[in-house]
């Protein structure tokens, strides 16, 4: 059954008038899928396709549930939307709704001596932020923007500037509520058991959590609306409120004091990217020494790629600091806090001095350019990321070329393999020649995570938003996956979402079946975001061929 | 014994659903598992069935009709693949002992005892892991990863026979409470109801034997989640219901080179609480706890008999903190984390005291009990007694002493002696919660005294779960007792088990499906 007029009128009742809309205007502006070239292709092949039947804004899970129930009665397919960031928050296919959840922003509980907060799905990391550092706490800093979701952060991917501390988003997802895809509420964790409170993650039993999220994704609304959070906060020394100057865009800039927050800059004397495999190796054997001796706030490193596009303030300022080889090379990066107190700080500082000296590597000095660019511009942008959008700064678009979750060491292989498979495309297929940022295909973020317990990398390409670029860009990623599946990396746990069920599944003990069991149990009609996290059925041979045609 | 009293009972999830079944007698079901395993490791003598029937817990006793002792994940997996096909109940158990009732298989069938699965598979010192078989214990873990300046996690002094895979599937709350070792599950091999083996985080990109993933891939074994869904995170505390593990890697961390014993004593739990949230929001220590003076006394005294000496001479509630520090200027590490203790005592007005009056030698026991199961007799919760049972749940430490009310009022109206009673509050995660346990040590000989405290737990556990406790772990009658309160959260619970378990063939009952 389509999308009628019939269950317009019944969301209306369920909201009142004024808060869903099938406004051509209004539809076509959540049918604009931004950056992602998978977002382009998108757009290019769905066409009004994307525009949805109606957006409709409910002001309470009450609202959500009721508005499943009606796309249950009337079977049509609805989409929760949290910032509207990744392609798989937009209608692929006519009469598709699309849940808006702006008027549910409430931080409805801040807990000080519990480290946590309870959220609806529209508080972005900003508000969040702000509120957290008044009492001494503060949110993992998503390098997607601080204007994004933390609900649909943290239930969807996230990660973060201070990973080494915080992990990604699962690690910072307490409990939920979830709409599921037939209308029913169901809430996890402490938030579950009446009296409890919100401050708890697993049980009462099996942690749903576990259900929620999967690989490094979420089922982008694929089992349903999650309408509210619990998640932690972490302790922050201070100040009460970010102290910042300027416009936040172009020219900004910020600053702890020093009895409270270090910037450090690390390099190693190899040439680049001729010696990018030993550079990277010995960034790895500082994150492994900082680990074993749990020092640190924040501890990355950042390619050539990410510290040109972060720290420009314009795109001809990034233009000159290329030409300029403003960072000859990546460089760790490394932030220390006085959480315990500044003696804790001063004596995390001597043990980071040690270790730097014991991996040769060499302090970037304050009259460097490398350090007036970054530190001195962008390193507490790691903290605040109001500026996210920087990324997108070379094409106003960006992709992750290549994508993993491992040890530390294996990261480093996956670069500097996936870096090279890159490369051989531009040499030989001339893929991504035309590309904006001619850097792209070299270095890679490396964020180890939990005191590097694990890593998560990423390498980035940067097409323009038209569709020949993005088709190269997207054939990049599908030809260094499938050289990483073929040497045997773990990229493709993490990668698995829709069509990639099928195609990876096989390989990794059929779990394809298993989560389109899930996907038939818990939403049989394919409503919920139909396709996510799988489609209920087993993708054709012909289906498959088809997609890895493309 | 015939199998048709393992048939009749109906454990299927799916109303109305009866199992279907092809072998009609335990004759037949025996001669199918010794086609897989040797038939000296399959039990079906009633006086050996009797010994997996019961546990220290109250839980009501269930015999198996048959007990396979197994040595590889292969012969669980054929063993699942037969009970999956014939709709068999199958109970895993993979320590020599039991506290909660989660190994007794309620509705018969067999139990695969995994004990004699002892093989630590790998170790890796770099990336901080260790790679176990279900078999294996504490204290065998711990003494091969001492050799290499590491150690596992572990609670407060696991019995000797605990399982380091039953203990992390359980989530047990450890020592440690620091936010990154919280969570230690790194990748696991699991056997699913289904019969079919399925690797875990990144061991899922192979199929082949778990300890050598890192030769034959490019992976380190450390991406815990997915595939699909967070099984890191499904799979503990539904003891064994979603699937059987055979192997995991879980995280270690260092032995310090340096450490040193605080002690802090208190009269009422009221006062410990403001100090105890700053001691863990300043980070400071690696080992934290809290034990009232018949739980400490239990684990200082020499003999039973002299529990009750030195628990009259201690503090009513001993906060026990661990400053401890690594390879890297190691006094000066200890130096900043006293200063950060002292203030804290300066503030809170107590004073950190290196030991107990009254009792010696006090920080040496403790420090030496630290990172070992228990290794002295009797198991120390149940040394005043002969048994104890306990009730536990998690909370914010703001509203422990509303709940040791609740505890003490409910007990004492059921004439239980408070002096015996025990106290452990347990951080985890820096203090964001805290796993407080009430432990009530009885006479399991005394017919009375375990009536006594068949009402104690049973009441006890109904007004804390009315009071807001959140029994985050689930055994016995906190099944029925939490999930009526919890709205959809079991029924989802069962759409996943009917999900991943269509037969309903893996440790059917235990939570209510």
């Amino acid at each position: 059954m389509a999308f009628t007029e019939v269950a317009y009128k019944a969301l209306q009742d369920i909201v009142g008038e004024e808060n869903v809309s099938n406004e051509p205007a209004i539809c076509q502006a959540y049918s604009r899928v931004q950056w992602l070239p998978s977002g382009v292709m998108q757009r290019e092949n769905c066409g009004l396709n994307m525009r949805p039947a109606c957006v409709v804004m409910p002001g309470s899970t009450e609202e959500v549930q009721n508005i499943v129930k009606i796309a249950n009665r009337y079977q049509f397919p609805f989409i929760p939307r949290g910032s509207g960031f990744t392609f798989q928050a937009f209608p692929t296919a006519a009469g598709t709704i699309v849940i808006d959840p702006k008027r549910m922003d409430r931080i409805i509980e801040l807990n000080e001596k519990d480290m946590y907060a309870v959220i609806e799905p529209y508080v972005s990391f900003v508000g969040l932020q702000s509120e957290a550092m008044k009492y001494g706490l503060y949110t993992p800093t998503p390098l997607a923007g601080s204007q994004v979701s933390c609900l649909a952060n943290y239930a969807w991917h996230g990660a973060y500037g201070n990973s080494w501390i915080t992990g990604v988003g699962a690690q910072n997802l307490l409990g939920f509520e979830l709409v599921l895809p037939d209308g029913e509420v169901v809430k996890s964790g402490s938030m579950t058991c009446p009296g409890a409170g919100n401050f708890w993650n697993d049980g009462p039993g099996p942690d749903l959590r576990g259900f929620l999220r999967g690989g490094m994704f979420g089922h982008a609304g694929g089992i349903g609306v999650v309408t509210k959070i619990s998640c932690k906060l972490w302790q922050f020394a201070g100040p009460e409120v970010f102290p910042t100057e300027g416009n936040a865009n172009m020219k900004f800039s910020s600053g702890f004091g020093e009895d409270v927050w270090r910037w450090y800059m690390i390099k190693f004397p190899y040439k680049y990217p001729e010696e990018e495999e030993l550079e990277l190796k010995k960034s790895a054997e500082l994150f492994y020494e900082m680990g074993k001796a749990e020092i640190g706030e924040v501890a990355t490193h950042l390619a050539q790629q990410f510290l040109y596009t972060y720290s420009s303030v314009t795109k001809q300022d990034l233009f000159d600091n290329i030409k300029n080889d403003v960072f000859p090379s990546g460089f760790v990066v490394v932030a220390l806090q006085a959480k315990t107190s500044f003696k804790q700080m001063e004596y995390e500082e001597k043990v980071l001095k040690e270790i730097v000296k014991k991996v040769g590597g060499i302090f970037v000095e304050e009259d460097e350019p490398a350090y007036q660019v970054w530190i001195k511009r962008a390193a507490n942008e790691w903290i605040r990321f109001g500026n996210a959008q920087r990324l997108a700064r070379p094409s106003d678009n960006f992709s992750i070329g290549s994508s993993n979750v491992d040890s530390i060491d294996s990261i480093v292989y996956e670069i500097i393999e996936s870096n090279e498979v890159g490369r051989d495309l531009l040499k030989k297929e001339g893929l991504g020649k035309d590309f904006v940022q001619p850097l792209s295909i070299h270095g890679g973020w490396i964020s180890p995570q939990e005191y590097g317990y694990w890593c998560l990398h990423t390498t980035d390409v940067f097409p323009e938003q038209e569709p020949e670029q993005c088709n190269q860009a997207i054939e990049i990623i599908g030809k260094v996956a499938k050289s990483q599946l073929e040497r045997k990396s773990a990229a493709a746990v993490i990668h698995l979402l829709g069509p990639a069920y099928d195609i990876f599944g096989p390989m990794l003990g059929n779990v394809h079946l298993i989560m389109k069991d899930l996907k038939k149990e818990f939403d049989p009609n394919n409503l919920a975001n139909p396709g996510y996290a799988t489609r209920p059925d087993v993708l054709s041979q012909e289906e498959l061929q088809k997609m890895m045609g493309h | 014994m015939a199998l048709e009293c393992i048939v009749k009972k109906e454990f299927d999830v799916r109303e109305g659903e009866h199992m279907a079944n092809e072998l009609s007698t335990m004759q037949d079901v025996v001669s199918t598992l010794e086609a897989i395993v040797d038939n000296t490791r399959i039990f079906t003598d009633p006086e050996y069935l009797d010994r997996y029937a019961q546990d220290t817990s109250l839980c009501a006793a269930g015999r198996p009709d048959a007990v396979v002792k197994v040595l590889s994940t292969e012969e669980v997996q054929q063993i699942v693949k037969l009970a999956h096909e014939h709709h068999i109940p199958v109970t895993p158990r993979s320590s020599g002992v039991g506290f909660y009732g989660a190994g007794i298989p309620e509705q018969g069938g067999i139990v695969i005892d995994m004990s004699a699965m002892k093989k630590i598979r790998r170790i890796d010192k770099r990336n901080r892991w260790v790679m176990v078989e279900a078999g294996v214990t504490y204290g065998e873990v711990q003494a091969e990863l001492a050799k290499e300046g590491m150690r596992v996690l572990n609670p407060l002094l696991a019995h000797s026979e605990k399982s380091v895979i039953t203990s992390t599937l359980e989530r047990e709350p450890k020592l440690t409470p620091k936010h990154h070792l919280d969570e230690t599950i790194l990748t696991m091999e699991m056997v699913l109801p289904t019969g079919n083996i399925f690797h875990t985080g990144s061991m899922a990109i192979s199929q082949g034997q778990p300890e050598k993933v890192p030769d034959e891939t490019h992976s380190d074994l450390c991406n815990f989640h997915g595939p699909g869904v967070d099984w890191f995170r499904l799979v503990p505390g539904s003891l064994g219901t979603f699937g059987i593990v055979t192997v995991m890697n879980v995280k270690t961390t260092l032995i310090p080179t340096q450490s040193k014993m605080v002690f802090l004593g208190f009269d009422k739990l009221e006062d410990c609480v403001e100090p105890f949230y700053h001691i863990e929001r300043t980070l400071i220590g690696d080992d934290c706890f809290l034990l009232n003076n018949r739980y400490l006394a239990s684990i200082l005294a020499a003999d039973a008999a002299d529990i009750e000496r030195i628990s009259s001479v201690l503090p009513a509630y001993t906060i026990v903190l661990n400053l401890t520090a690594g390879e890297w200027y190691p006094e000066d590490k200890m130096a900043y984390q006293e200063e950060a203790l002292h203030d804290i005592a300066r503030t809170f007005l107590v004073t950190p005291l290196e030991t107990l009056p009254n009792v010696p030698d006090v920080a040496a026991k403790i420090s030496a009990l630290l990172y070992q199961p228990w290794d002295n007799g009797t198991y120390w919760k149940f040394r005043a007694r002969g048994a104890s049972q306990e009730v536990f749940f998690l909370t914010q430490l703001q509203r422990s002493p509303e709940f040791l009310k609740v505890i003490t009022e409910v007990a004492a109206q059921c004439n239980y002696p408070l002096s015996d009673m025990g106290l452990y509050i347990q951080p985890k995660q820096h203090g964001r919660t805290f796993h407080m346990e009430a432990g009530f040590p009885y006479d399991p000989e005394d017919s009375a005294q375990r009536q006594r405290i068949e009402t104690v737990y049973q009441k006890v556990s109904e007004a804390l779960v009315t009071q807001g406790a959140f029994f985050y772990r689930i055994y016995g009658l906190w099944a029925d007792m939490v999930y009526s309160r919890t709205g959809t959260y079991h029924k989802t619970l069962k759409r996943i088990k009917r999900s991943l378990d269509p037969h309903s063939i893996l440790n059917p009952g235990k939570l209510g499906f």
